[in-house]
């Protein structure tokens, strides 16, 4: 029960025990009568004394309930009849407002669905009493969902301000983690303030589209409490109106290492990256044929200002076949002159279409001049017959195939050297050599030969985004440096310590497949896969490493045939971390003629130059993050400061992202844009492109049934509120919510409640006072004869 | 005894319990026993020594009502008057007065100047209240006045837990000073409260001094438990004595007209109580008269005379009424 006027209340409860002041002033304030027939009274006190002391009390109580009465009159109680009854309490709504990429769906063309949340939001927030101790809680479901206003706060002036400053994001909704922090918050509320009798309503803005309602994922259970109410959840009713929409979800170079053009270099290929675009579309054009037009163009990441594309983008159209939902092109892009080795951005940017937020994607490369590769492990002498080549040869051969000194090779893209593994044995990371140092990729050939501090010296590297690959040693027959490879790059595999022989019967070797990849992203083999058939096919595999355990089958690239044991495995260490760490590519048989034929098949040099290109290239820390997912990619970096919304109407979004040495949060920004990252001395370092949250762009309208059993399961009663216009949500919330119709004070009734105990106050007050009977008594007294 | 007491001399207090107007209105009346009296003086009296009491002692005034018999012709004849010719010695009449001086008999209503009629406004010790007492003292004043006028003897004992003075009984010309005196050196004083009455005791005390059959006159409130009333009524039956009760009761005793809620403290020691008197009047009134009618019920069935006197009538009304039926019960006996 709630009161309008609780200090008037607690004032008139106080004087409840004026009565009862009166009544212990009055006893003491009399004379005492002197009085000799003590015998009569003290007998007649006896015989009434039961009945003397319930009127007294009668009268005491009735006089107290009508001070009480009339003070609870004053307060003004309010009682919500709706349901409840008169168990009627405060409300707390937990506004769970959809701002997620698919809210900026636009379907009538003028109001966006979020606008429209956001007009039912707040009138459902209306209907919220605040005298009545309502509270309101505002949750926005973009990923990451944030929490405005939790715990609930009465200020319902103050959450209306929030919510109409609410902008879209361009992450995918989270309403699953929104309603977790609903449960939370309802939880910690029961428990923390002890109000048994608040109702929790949730109100759900959603437009509950594919994109934002992901139904795969549960929702929490909210009542889980068996001594709370059950929550009420309020929900817009999902929507049906389909709307057509185009989203651009990936450019990006073919190739993971874009090199820079040299001076002088001349001819088609100068300066120019191919550049694949994907595109994805739903809605209902989806069931007919269409045209979607791309433009692309490639920018200076540190100069870019707007989104819009320049004079020279190239413009690609796409032709959607019926049904189709993914489509890419692959164009060559020209890079802009004079870039230099800074960071370069692709953009990519389609027709205006229902949702705004991903109609742009942008990819920034990192334009190399070249590629050190550091093969450690003896050379053979000059001029050596091709059978006494060492595994080191062959690699190096295979990266530089051309007749060429060592200085020429130092020149080209791939500038090749190579160490001898005692180099790298006794000395710390700063005392390496220089070319190890600052090798894009390492290729062991003798990992035997290291001891424990090479071993780390490695792992170091790697872990600062050096490729590694790594050979058996082609002459041992123990091979116990499996052991130190597992425990220092954590791998996770388990290798077998003797070489094992795959000659087969007939002394032909096994032959070797390509192990199709479960992630064309991770892929380093993807360019070469077509032809990897053709190349595999005289390639024969005498004696093998075999993996003991631990190898998955997708980071085994080739096999060999007729059995899971792997030929080459590639996979990038560690765990969480691993996205920031190099690639490791491990061949279980070395490239010598001892143990396969493989170096002197024409797949080697393109096998070699492609892993070692695409490791490089993959090796590099990501640059594209996700809105609404951390971003991992911040290696090296101490600061992330934000250079560009593609929208301009999410300005505001991200403001409280703050550096990231300090934060344990990852950086996660909810605004498709260009982020700079900067190390500690304030020099950029980096360009981070965040991308809209493709996912979230699938605006096919879910059925209501389905979206009714996903909210259901969090045991709370769910109804649907109609939200397809401004203002008819009102109506329709006021019935649910309970709220709309202020209910009248009911203080009348109390009055006349007082004024009712007061006649009969004074009734029994005439009647225990014996006053009636009195006067007959007396006159028969006087009547009486003495 | 305050200095106002000691100033004034006892007789001229006898104005003050016998007002002129009852003295002339009873001086008129003879107070006849109902029983036969004993005594060595034969009289008027229904006696078993007939013809013993012939000697002349005075004439009086006829009055309407005297019995035609006793008229002196010759006086009649000679004056034309109608006198009675009254003999000396009929037979005693012994009048013995206890007079109920307990803590109860303290409490008064009515003011000292509306009862005493003498214009005084306080009484000689300096209350403002007419109380039981003094009403009590005023009655036995009154028939001990009547009495000796008669010739009878009377004694009067003041008693409340015990015996507190006394007068014996005596015919002679001193007593009618002796008997002023202890009534009024006996009041219910304000130390003398919370004295419980104890009608036994005294009783014992009286009935061991009292050998020859006499009249008695108990003048009390007769807040007593009634068994004790009864064991002393038949005590006194059974010491062969005549009995009249005076229930000496206030008229606020008797309405309790009271209507503010107030403490009643009990003047022999009872607790005090807390009560709205409106809430107890019904009880209350029930309670006492059960009590009186009880009394009564008992005094008659050992054949003894009760009657209730009000402190707000004037003594002398009560007082006639009372002598005129006893006169007409003796003569109907007869």
């Amino acid at each position: 029960m709630a009161f309008l006027n609780p200090m008037l209340l607690s004032l008139g409860l106080a004087s409840v025990a004026i009565p009862i002041l009166i009544h212990i002033l009055m006893r003491r304030k009399r004379q005492p009568i002197a009085w000799g027939a003590m015998q009569f009274l003290l007998q007649a006190y006896q015989q009434q004394r039961k009945r003397l002391r319930l009127e007294q009390m009668l009268l005491l109580a009735s006089r107290c309930l009508i001070i009480a009465l009339l003070a609870l009159a004053l307060g003004k109680p309010v009682i919500g009849a709706i349901r409840e009854g008169l168990a009627s309490s405060s409300r707390t709504l937990y506004i769970v407002l959809d701002n997620s990429l698919t809210q900026q769906t636009t379907p009538t063309g003028q109001v966006s669905s979020l606008s429209l949340a956001k007009q039912n939001a707040i009138t459902t927030l209306n209907q919220l009493d605040m005298q009545r101790g309502d509270r309101a809680a505002l949750i926005l479901a973009g990923s990451p969902v944030q929490s405005v206003v939790l715990p609930p706060a009465s200020d319902l002036a103050q959450v209306r301000r929030l919510i109409e400053q609410v902008e879209a994001t361009d992450s995918s909704a989270d309403i699953p983690a929104a309603m977790e922090a609903v449960r939370a918050a309802i939880a910690s509320d029961r428990t923390q303030s002890e109000r048994t009798s608040t109702d929790a309503i949730i109100y759900v803005a959603s437009d509950a589209r594919t994109g934002s309602a992901n139904l795969a994922k549960p929702l929490p259970t909210l009542a889980t409490d068996t001594q709370g109410s059950t929550p009420r959840l309020l929900a817009s009713t999902p929507v049906t109106q389909a709307v057509d929409n185009v989203a651009v979800r990936i450019v990006e170079p073919l190739r993971a290492l874009v090199l820079a053009s040299r001076e002088g270099q001349t001819g088609p290929d100068a300066g120019v990256v191919p550049v694949r675009v994907e595109l994805v579309r739903s809605g209902p054009s989806v069931n007919s044929a269409g045209v979607s037009q791309v433009a692309l163009w490639a920018a200076q990441a540190t100069s870019i200002t707007a989104s819009t594309p320049t004079s020279d983008a190239q413009r690609v159209t796409i032709n959607w076949t019926t049904g189709q939902t993914v489509a890419s092109a692959t164009v060559s892009l020209a890079l802009p002159a004079n870039t230099g080795s800074s960071d370069v951005l692709l953009i990519a940017r389609c027709d205006s279409d229902a949702i705004m937020g991903d109609n742009i994607a942008a990819s920034p490369i990192t334009l190399r001049s070249g590629v050190n590769v550091v093969v450690v492990g003896s050379l053979s002498a000059a001029g050596n017959r091709i059978d006494s080549f060492t595994p080191a040869d062959w690699f190096t051969l295979a990266l530089a195939p051309t007749e060429a000194q060592a200085w020429q090779r130092l020149s080209s893209e791939l500038r090749v050297s190579s160490v001898e593994s005692r180099e790298l044995l006794g000395v710390n990371a700063n005392q390496l050599p220089a070319s190890v140092r600052e090798a894009d990729a390492i290729i062991v050939t003798q990992p035997h030969e290291l001891d424990d501090g090479a071993w780390r010296a490695l792992h170091a590297a790697n872990l600062r985004g050096t490729m590694l690959l790594i050979t058996p040693s082609d002459r041992e027959q123990t091979q116990l440096w499996a052991d130190t490879l597992t425990e220092t790059l954590g791998t996770g595999w388990k290798l077998a310590r003797e070489a094992t022989d795959v000659s087969g019967t007939d002394s032909q070797g096994t032959a070797v497949s390509a192990t199709t990849s479960a992630s064309e992203q991770d892929d380093l083999l993807a360019l070469l896969r077509p032809e990897l058939p053709d190349l595999l096919r005289s390639v024969r595999v005498q004696r093998v490493m075999s993996v003991v355990e631990g190898a998955t089958a997708s980071q085994a690239l080739l096999s060999l045939d007729g059995s899971s044991q792997p030929l080459v495995l590639a996979t990038r260490p560690g765990t969480q971390q691993s996205q920031q760490a190099g690639w490791l590519v491990l061949w279980l048989a070395p490239p010598s003629l001892a143990w396969t034929d493989l170096p002197a098949k024409p797949l080697m040099v393109p096998l070699v130059q492609e892993l070692v290109r695409q490791g490089v290239g993959k090796s590099a820390p990501p640059r594209i993050g996700l809105a609404g997912a951390a971003f991992t990619g911040t290696r090296g970096s101490a600061e992330a400061a934000k250079q560009l919304a593609w929208r301009e109407d999410a300005a505001t979004l991200d403001a409280n992202l703050a550096s990231l040495s300090a934060s344990a949060t990852p950086l996660a920004p909810q605004a498709a844009g260009l982020w700079a990252l900067r190390d500690a001395a304030g020099q950029r370092i980096a360009t981070l492109a965040v991308n809209a949250d493709t996912s979230a762009s699938d605006t096919t309208p879910l059925d209501t049934q389905a979206v009714e059993k996903w909210l259901a399961a969090t045991g709370a009663e769910v109804s649907f509120v109609a939200s397809d216009a401004a203002g008819t949500a009102s109506e329709s919330t006021s019935q649910t919510l309970g709220a709309s119709r202020q209910p009248p004070p009911i203080s009348l009734p109390l009055l006349i409640a007082a004024a009712v105990v007061a006649m009969l106050e004074a009734l029994m007050a005439r009647w225990f006072s014996h006053a009636t009977v009195d006067k007959g008594t007396d006159k028969s007294a006087e009547g009486a004869p003495a | 005894m305050t200095q106002a007491s000691s100033v004034r001399l006892p007789e001229q207090d006898a104005q003050l319990y016998l007002h002129p107007q009852t003295l002339a209105r009873l001086g008129s009346f003879e107070l006849r026993a109902k029983m036969i009296v004993e005594g060595f003086s034969a009289g008027s009296h229904a006696s078993p020594y007939q013809g013993l009491s012939v000697e002349f002692a005075q004439h009086r005034p006829y009055v309407a009502g005297d019995d035609l018999r006793h008229l002196d012709w010759k006086v009649y004849g000679r004056t034309d008057r109608l006198h009675l010719k009254q003999h000396q010695q009929e037979t005693t009449l012994d009048l013995q007065i206890l007079v109920d001086s307990s803590g109860s008999m303290a409490f008064g209503s009515r003011t000292f100047a509306d009862a005493s009629g003498a214009g005084r406004d306080t009484s000689i010790d300096g209350r403002s209240n007419w109380s039981k007492f003094d009403h009590a003292t005023a009655l036995a004043a009154a028939l001990a006045y009547i009495t000796l006028r008669q010739g009878d003897r009377v004694g009067v004992v003041v008693h409340a837990d015990e015996v507190r003075g006394q007068v014996k009984r005596s015919s002679s010309q001193g007593t009618w000073r002796q008997i002023v005196g202890v009534l009024s050196t006996h009041p219910v004083e304000p130390t003398n409260r919370n004295r419980k009455g104890d009608l036994r005791r005294v009783m014992d005390q009286v009935l061991g001094k009292t050998t020859n059959r006499c009249l008695v006159a108990l003048i009390t409130d007769a807040f007593y438990e009634l068994e004790d009333i009864r064991d002393a009524l038949a005590r006194l039956k059974f010491a062969g004595h005549d009995v009249m009760i005076f229930q000496v009761l206030d008229k606020a005793e008797e309405d309790f007209a009271f209507d503010d809620a107030a403490p009643f403290e009990g003047l022999e020691g009872e607790p005090t109580l807390r009560i709205d008197p409106r809430a107890l009047r019904k009880a209350y009134i029930e309670a006492m008269q059960t009590h009186n009618a009880e009394i009564d019920r008992i005094a008659r069935g050992l054949g003894f005379d009760y009657h209730k006197v009000s402190t707000h009538d004037y003594l002398g009304p009560t007082l006639a009424a009372f002598i005129a039926k006893r006169n007409a019960t003796i003569r109907g006996a007869k």
